[in-house]
């Protein structure tokens, strides 16, 4: 056997080379406090990671995307040794959880939730027992998760919706939670789901479910799930006239453009608003993996707080609860980024290191790798960082890790604050909605210096409140590591949203809440100059692939034709097209990252002449056409910025003499 | 302007609709006619052949070969089966009293054990029928080779080619050739230009030969030169052989030619071809093919071709049209074929029309209207004497890369998959897979205890399920398979005559599947309830039958309702002098070793016939025990 013996923080590093001289090297500033070690993997196993789960023996199971179950011995590398790998089981169907309960695995593949026994402890599951099993379409979107195990040994799994141009749920339960006992009785629990790939306990034993972007959902989120729930995609809704169902809302009652989640959700009781959200391309593009630090400060200093993973962004974030008026809701902040694949599965070691399982086949990740098994430990050091925010009936409190320098930390140009939401309605994605700033009229510091509390106007109910704590120094005169964190506010402490809340929006600057284009409408002409007379000289057609290609790699225009460049985004997530100035390609990428809420604005185009021209940010099965005149002799790049993307979906202009006959495509 | 594309959701919708109603229940309507029928040729006397020497050959009724005994094929009076019974004397070759070029034909053969036969196209390129069942390896003298040519000065073969995988069924059984060929092609002086080809064979509905050139005629042959025409022959001097269904398309070199032809283009989303007529374009330009390419830059946009069809003889044109857009084809003025307003160049649409020969005007409609970047027509047509032949231009058809194949292979150790498995044309889901090192491989449907096919050969493709979304998660087996019957492996009838339910009701399912275990060497046995019934179903390779033997084991807590197993079901089930069942009108063997104490059943549903079994209420373990043999 060999190994790819590579560290993969060094790829990585050498990948994002070019991001790191504008973010003076975030992933390596992390690396201080936490760092990644790569598990090396065998060349002749594909392990695409789908679900993990430690032994007794301290062994880590994997179970993997292509059907396989792994046991991995001495994951941890100790005595520099490396890890071991031995085949426990073949041939399940796409399983994408694992669990170890009572000397045995489980997991869910694609059409079951199944239990696998290795009866004459030979280290080979050789009984495959089905639990509970339900039915399948046939599409191929029809993930299934799980399971968790529930402290009376039952299992909650989830079923993802179908995709057919939109989420459905082609059959029972797709979009459903469901718990299941050991001898297999089954019981809907929540519905609403569309891509409930993570879902976990608090620190209190509630249970989580991480949901991605799509249809009905404006952005990533976390989201309480109890019996009777409803997260809000209606196709699960479908169900609910089953005996079984615990809630009896119909598909018909959740209009095409609800308008306000939180709004709505005062009509619609079972409708659970999220936990906290997790805006879009700001905070991660695809939340997955959920895990709670239970290890008792082995991991550093974010006992009882939520990790959550990112597929797409090959990231972590962080996550701290509160219950405000009985509900659960709190703040995400960015954490730890540079993993090598897509996350989609966490573990505890025993040592308190976090184990990485990651994918990215058909779902592309800003880590290049297709899969891979990392492990992020705690260096013993503690990251100057906002360690919670909690919410006050007129502003928050903020706790960080170390003590603060009071004269800074009381000054209110330390802080800036500005609340936001997103659409409630059956598009895919939703801009940013209701952008308004919250000026911090007071901050003082507790006497132990650890805490801030910040009294600010204009407090929304049911919105996201960014905060941005640039000026905060801690004692030692360090910067916060980040900076920055995002609190859903659906609760204000001391009776719910009140009026003046609601009265104080007058005063505060509404920002222009419709999502524009980029910054200079002549890099996007939509309709052709009346001057080209309704011809253009080339016309270009450019769709997607799956994996986050372009369907055109490359085409050629001669030099000041009229070009008409259509983008069509046959895909199942939002794409742009923006072509650059030579030689800028990195640079254009980079930005994109770094916008912020500017981000969902701005159609993810950021401010920089270095962009020529460049499409809008494109819904799935939406096209845009764009007109320009073809620039000099050169060779241009084209790609797309939405966050995560610009690493991989990429595209060459080729602008030839305009004497030469044009060849493209 | 962001423009919104409406199709693409209706259109999946529709294709997972009809998925569902496929699951439900079979299609009842009329499938179009997708080709022209075939030249049957009867087998009620020899009157098609030239006379042979010796009355080797003759027309019979029934035939049955005992797949144990050597050489053995016995008859009965009647027609439509044409049969070999050489000896020593008689033993003459048949030509058919027809001559061809190429040509496309199909016909059912059945062979005794250890018999040998071939089907020399014309008179000279012998594709060797053999009783090759089972063999491992296999050479250009087995079953489905194209068979060597042959060196008198040194005495060996030479340029034969075998079939690529061991496609032979067990003796007795009727099995399927097919064959597309391609005469050799002479200049005017009668100097050959290009080779005879087999373009395409398929034995039991698997290709084993792809676009293949004979250098020249093979061993025995009837002639030794080569020519534009011959008779087929059937080699009648090496073994006993039987033959039914004998089918075949002659094709000529005279294809349909276009003229006169232009087009007018519309900008512009159309939807219905009618608004075309009632507009004027000033853009109409002769063209000399039929390409969407005509529309040059344009995403959305109507083009109609119109034109001369000239028809190289009278009698039935049957032609095809798709495109990514509604696509309709006018002749003379009327409808022939339209697909439907698709937007998917997955659906073809079909039509039929008699020609008369000379010309004939056509127009050429469609609509793009949708979906701008996914890109292409097609015209293609099958008429007299004219096999399957493109009209559009080869650019107007998009063509994909494919991705290099995921092989899962079961040489080794015995493997297990789980995946989606298209049977009968249905996508099954709760499918389960396993290959043997026996080369011995099964399909079950899980959820109904249904075995869905057999196979021999490699294991399975796994291309569709984990390249990039594996958006088919389809498990392609690398084999000819056996299709068995999808039907629930159990029900509970009223009585002996009461029907076999289709599918299990899913809310109100008697039956559970509860996994598998395996046994040391990675073969599982499946756990199935029902009521108080448990069942241990095992299916294990047998290499000495070279199939099947499937163990079921009954064991119950209480009397259940009455029980009845499935064991087969097909058009015909026969029960043979041996004991065995020939199933699905000798398509396979059933040989049912134990039956549960119970007498087996053939009984007549609609069409088909079933072999069920009883499985009497008792608490003692009852044993159900079966192999399949093909």
């Amino acid at each position: 056997m060999t190994f790819k013996n590579i560290s993969f923080s060094i790829i990585f590093f050498l990948l994002t080379l070019p991001t790191l001289f504008a973010q003076g090297t975030m992933s390596d500033q992390e690396n201080e406090f936490y760092n990644i070690t790569t598990l090396p993997i065998p060349d002749d196993i594909v392990l695409e990671v789908g679900g993990m789960a430690f032994m007794p023996d301290d062994r880590l199971a994997v179970a993997t995307r292509r059907g396989e179950i792994w046991l991995i011995n001495n994951p941890y590398m100790k005595g520099g040794k490396l890890p071991e790998f031995k085949r426990f089981a073949s041939g399940l169907h796409e399983p994408l959880g694992l669990a170890y309960h009572n000397n045995a695995l489980y997991t869910t593949q694609r059409a079951e939730l199944t239990k696998i026994i290795d009866t004459n402890q030979d280290d080979l599951g050789d009984k495959f027992q089905t639990i509970y099993s339900w039915p399948l379409s046939g599409n191929y979107h029809e993930y299934s998760y799980g399971p968790l195990f529930l402290p009376n040994g039952d299992m909650l799994v989830t079923l993802n919706l179908a995709w057919v141009g939109y989420g459905a749920s082609l059959v029972k339960w797709r979009g459903w939670m469901l718990k299941i006992t050991e001898d297999g009785k089954m019981t809907p629990i929540a519905t609403g789901l569309r891509s409930p790939a993570g879902f976990n306990f608090d620190a209190d034993g509630n249970v989580f479910y991480a949901e991605n972007q799509g249809d009905w959902i404006g952005s990533g989120r976390i989201t309480h799930l109890e019996k009777g729930d409803f997260a809000g995609n209606p196709a699960g809704l479908r169900w609910t006239g089953e005996p079984l169902s615990p809630l009896d809302l119909k598909p018909n009652q959740i209009p095409d453009s609800v308008g306000l989640m939180y709004e709505f959700a005062k009509e619609v009781p079972s409708l659970k608003i999220p936990t906290v959200w997790f805006p879009h391309t700001i905070v991660g593009i695809s939340t997955s993996a959920i895990l709670t630090d239970t290890t008792g400060g082995k991991f550093g200093p974010f006992e009882g707080q939520m990790l959550v993973g990112d597929q797409g962004h090959s990231k972590i974030m962080r996550v701290a609860l509160e219950k405000v008026n009985g509900e659960y809701q709190g703040v995400c902040f960015p954490f730890k980024e540079g993993f090598s694949s897509g996350i989609l599965r966490f573990a505890w070691g025993t040592d308190g290191s976090l184990f990485v399982g990651m994918t990215s086949r058909g779902w592309a990740s800003t880590g290049k790798e297709m899969y891979g098994l990392q492990k992020l430990s705690w260096t013993g050091k503690t990251p100057f960082e906002i360690k919670t925010m909690k919410a006050m009936p007129d502003g928050f409190e903020l706790e960080f890790t170390e003590p603060v320098q009071k004269a800074v930390a009381e000054d209110v140009n330390a802080y800036q604050m500005t609340s936001f939401t997103y659409s409630y309605h059956r598009t895919y994605g939703s801009p940013i909605i209701q952008q308004q700033d919250c000026p911090i009229t007071a901050a003082m510091v507790s006497a132990d210096r650890k805490k801030v509390r910040l009294h600010v106007d204009g407090l929304r109910g049911g919105y996201i409140h960014e905060i941005k704590a640039n000026g905060v120094r801690s004692a030692k005169g360090k910067a916060l590591l980040h900076p920055v964190g995002y609190y859903t506010l659906n609760n204000i402490p001391g009776g719910g949203v009140n009026e003046n809340v609601i009265a104080s929006n007058n005063q505060s600057t509404e920002k222009d809440t419709e999502a524009s284009c980029g910054w200079d409408a002549s890099k996007r002409t939509t309709e052709m100059p009346t001057d080209w007379k309704g011809k253009a000289d080339v016309v270009i057609n450019i769709g997607t692939e799956p994996g986050l290609k372009y369907s055109v790699k490359n085409f050629e225009v001669p030099a000041g034709a009229r070009v008409q460049l259509t983008f069509n985004n046959n895909d199942d997530m939002l794409h742009n097209l923006v072509i650059t100035k030579p030689g800028t390609i990195e640079e254009v990428s980079t930005a994109s990252m770094q916008m912020g809420l500017d981000g969902p604005q701005r159609g993810y185009i950021p401010k920089s002449d270095n962009i020529m021209f460049h499409t809008c940010i494109l819904q799935p099965e939406t096209s845009e056409s764009i007109y320009f005149v073809a620039p000099e002799e050169d060779e241009y790049t084209y790609v797309c910025t939405f966050p995560g993307h610009a690493q991989v979906m990429r595209g060459v202009m080729k602008v030839i003499p305009s004497n030469a006959k044009t060849a493209s495509r | 302007m962001i423009r919104k594309i409406r199709f693409s959701f209706t259109v999946s919708l529709l294709a997972f609709g009809l998925l569902i109603s496929c699951t439900d229940k079979p299609d009842q309507e009329k499938k179009a006619l997708s080709q022209l029928p075939f030249t049957t040729l009867s087998f009620s006397s020899l009157s098609s052949f030239q006379k042979p020497e010796a009355d080797n050959w003759q027309t019979v009724g029934k035939v049955y070969a005992d797949r144990r005994k050597d050489l053995q094929l016995t008859k009965e009076d009647g027609s439509g089966i044409l049969v070999n019974l050489p000896d020593d004397q008689k033993k003459s070759n048949l030509f058919t009293d027809f001559e061809h070029g190429d040509i496309e034909l199909e016909i059912d053969f059945m062979l005794p054990k250890g018999s040998n036969s071939g089907i020399y196209l014309q008179g000279r390129y012998e594709i060797q029928l053999f009783d090759s069942w089972g063999k491992e390896e296999i050479a250009p003298s087995d079953c489905g080779g194209i068979y060597n040519r042959w060196n008198e000065q040194t005495s060996s073969g030479y340029d034969g080619v075998a079939a690529s995988i061991n496609a032979c069924k067990a003796p007795g059984l009727w099995q399927k050739l097919k064959i597309k060929f391609q005469a050799p092609r002479f200049d005017e002086d009668g100097k050959k230009i290009a080779n005879a080809r087999f373009e395409e064979v398929k034995l039991n509905n698997i290709v084993i030969h792809k676009n293949v050139e004979i250098t020249g005629p093979t061993r025995s042959a009837g002639f030794e030169d080569e020519s534009p025409t011959g008779p087929l022959m059937i080699q009648g001097d090496h073994g006993p052989i039987a033959f039914r269904d004998f089918r075949y398309k002659l094709h000529d070199k005279e294809k349909i030619k276009l003229a006169d032809m232009r087009y007018k283009f519309y900008e512009g989303e159309f939807d219905s071809f009618d608004t075309l007529s009632s507009l004027t374009t000033s853009q109409e330009k002769p063209t000399d093919s039929l390409t969407f390419k005509a529309a040059g830059d344009f995403d959305i946009y109507a083009i109609q071709f119109e034109g001369l069809i000239t028809a190289p003889r009278k009698g039935d044109y049957l032609f095809e049209v798709r495109g990514y857009g509604p696509i309709r084809l006018m002749i003379d003025g009327k409808l022939v074929a339209n697909n439907l307003l698709s937007q998917n160049m997955s659906d073809p649409g079909y039509g039929e029309v008699n020609l008369s020969e000379g010309n004939h005007n056509f127009t050429l409609s469609f609509l793009k209207n949708e979906q701008p970047w996914r890109k292409g027509m097609s015209l293609v047509y099958e008429g007299p004497q004219i096999p399957k032949t493109s009209l559009q231009a080869k650019s107007s058809v998009p063509t994909h890369p494919q991705p290099q194949p995921l092989i899962v292979s079961a040489d080794e150790n015995v493997q297990l998959q789980r995946g989606f498995l298209i049977h009968h044309g249905i996508k099954r889901t709760h499918t389960v897979t396993v290959g043997t090192p026996q080369h011995i491989n099964y399909a079950l449907e899980m959820s109904n205890g249904a075995l869905l096919e057999g196979w021999r050969g490699g294991y399975i493709d796994v291309t569709d399920m984990w390249h990039e979304r594996g958006e088919a998660q389809l498990i392609q087996p690398l084999g000819s398979a056996l299709e068995l019957s999808e039907k629930p492996l159990l029900a509970s009838l009223e009585n002996n005559e009461s029907a076999w339910p289709d599918t299990l009701q899913a809310d109100n399912n008697l039956f559970i599947y509860q996994g598998y275990e395996l046994d040391p060497n990675g073969i599982p046995a499946y756990l199935y309830q029902w009521n108080n019934t448990a069942v241990r179903d095992l299916i294990l390779p047998d290499a000495s039958i070279h199939g099947l033997v499937r163990e079921l084991d009954f064991q119950s807590d209480n009397a259940d309702t009455p029980l009845y197993c499935l064991l087969a079901e097909g058009s015909v089930i026969e029960k043979l002098e041996d004991g065995s069942y020939a199933i699905d009108d000798k398509n396979y063997y059933l040989d049912l070793t134990e039956s549960a104490n119970s007498e087996p059943i053939v009984r007549t549903q609609a069409e088909t016939q079933q072999l069920i079994l009883a499985i009497s209420a008792s608490t003692s373990s009852q044993k159900v025990k079966y192999s399949l043999i093909w």
